[in-house]
């Protein structure tokens, strides 16, 4: 035992107990601070959690920091809240410009605004929360063309997929650890990066490849899965990849470069080396 | 309690970060009589230690980053934000009651500059001071369990007296520390 261990114990000679009725009291106070979303949003809404857990620690000089691509934490806090408003407003109705140079335009826009630190903050906060709010009530399979065709559902695990690797890059730059998703947070964003496989090996080589792929990701809330990386691709997978599912997000996250990858290779390596290296192909700032 | 303190901690920071309200509950249900017993002890009023233990779990629940469970348990952090929690409200009250004290007068609030770490080295001294006042026999147990950290077999061995004497001991010299950590004016 240490000196700290005396605090502890002697606190704890004064255990009590709490009147029944307060452990009620906490846990509503708890539900009404935090946004309600709909299940299949569920992801989105614990990376708006965690992102807000760590702005909530930030000085006020930290949010000077830089970042990513010249952006500053405060920069890509807006860039995050200006992709949420175009979200929120599809939803609304068709949007009058979509694709990544409408979304480009509408960070440019939100970045150049007054807003301090405290206001940025609040200002991606609420948003986040406006959106979990105006999920309510809409069919997850809604068709979605925000730069990808994408059912409604799989849009707001995309924005889960990009808040949380900002926030991995936020915590990065500022020296803060977070803890890593819990494994039924993570298993959605995986499932998500491997079923957009097929469309970024089109759009990194401008074609489909009629073959399958079976992807293994190792470690809590990785899996299995076969997939056809063309609509005629013969079932029985040409190849097999494996590995870790942390660092496979990171990958689609253009956030580790495949040549600095762990990956076991199975079958046709060509093909699968071409996969790896189209895999960040989507993502954008 | 003990080593397997640790990896709960881990999973319940995890949880709390990502928004689980279930962890938040059962971090209540472990430590929820930690932090109102503390806080009734330092309040010495139900209506005010209840406030104190809202404020402890709502500040846990909306800056769950705070918490670094590379730092320290759980448990601890709880504990050293219910006194200090408890100290101030004690503060507040009686700035309120004071006849002098206007309702335009500013209450004390959280005192930021005190950092988490900063309260903590206070209150070592504090619990220095609280073993120093220690009679001898039971100063002497602590000495060797919480600073040198030996177990209660080997301070038995080292004293030459049973074990069941020096746990009883131990258990003598906490109580007698609690009671001195809970006087008014822990902090300076």
């Amino acid at each position: 035992m240490n000196p700290d261990r005396l605090i502890d114990d002697a606190f704890a000679e004064h255990t009590g107990t709490p009147p029944p009725a307060l452990r009620g009291r906490i846990m509503a106070g708890a539900r009404r601070r935090r946004p309600v979303a709909p299940s299949y949003a569920l992801p989105y809404a614990v990376r708006i959690a965690v992102l807000d857990a760590l702005l909530t620690e930030l000085t006020p000089g930290e949010w000077a920091t830089p970042v990513i691509y010249d952006w500053t934490v405060r920069d890509l806090v807006e860039h995050l809240g200006a992709v949420d408003e175009a979200v929120a407003e599809l939803l609304a109705g068709p949007l009058a410009a979509n694709g990544q140079a409408e979304l480009d335009r509408r960070t440019a826009a939100a970045q150049s605004s007054t807003r301090s630190p405290d206001g940025t903050h609040r200002h991606w906060r609420d948003g986040a929360a406006a959106l979990c709010g105006a999920l309510a009530g809409r069919p997850q399979d809604l068709p979605t063309d925000l730069v990808l065709p994408l059912p409604l559902a799989d849009l707001m695990t995309s924005r889960a997929f990009e808040t949380w690797v900002h926030t991995t890059d936020i915590a990065d730059a500022v020296g803060r650890s977070l803890p890593p998703p819990l494994p039924e947070h993570l298993h959605p964003l995986a499932d998500l990066g491997v079923r957009l496989l097929p469309s970024a090996l089109s759009v990194a080589t401008g074609a489909a490849a009629p073959a399958s792929a079976m992807i293994t990701l190792d470690g809590p809330g990785g899996g299995t899965w076969t997939i056809a990386l063309a609509p005629d691709a013969p079932l029985t997978p040409a190849f097999s990849l494996r590995l870790d599912v942390i660092d496979f997000c990171l990958l689609m996250g253009d956030r580790i470069p495949p040549s600095a990858l762990p990956v076991t290779i199975t079958g046709d390596t060509l093909l699968a080396r071409t996969l790896l290296e189209a895999a960040p192909a989507l993502s954008g700032p | 309690m003990g080593v397997d303190e640790i990896p709960s901690d881990v999973v319940w920071a995890r949880r709390l970060v990502s928004g689980d309200e279930a962890a938040l509950g059962e971090i209540y249900d472990a430590y929820g009589g930690l932090v109102y017993g503390l806080a009734l002890r330092l309040t010495r009023s139900r209506e005010l230690a209840e406030d104190v233990v809202q404020e402890v779990f709502s500040f846990l629940w909306e800056r769950p980053a705070a918490f670094d469970p590379g730092k320290g348990t759980l448990r601890s952090w709880l504990g050293l934000l219910a006194h200090r929690r408890s100290v101030e409200t004690v503060r507040r009250e009686e700035l309120r009651r004071r006849p002098a004290a206007s309702d335009d007068m500013p209450l004390p609030g959280v005192d930021e500059a005190v950092t988490e770490e900063l309260y903590r080295e206070q209150i070592r001294g504090r619990v220095a001071e609280a073993v120093a006042r220690l009679p001898e026999p039971l100063r002497q147990v602590v000495e060797l369990a919480y600073y040198k950290g030996r177990t209660y077999r080997q301070v038995a061995a080292e004293l030459g007296s049973p074990e069941g004497t020096v746990k009883s001991r131990i258990r003598a010299a906490l109580k007698q520390i609690a009671e001195d950590l809970a006087e008014e004016g822990v902090t300076p």
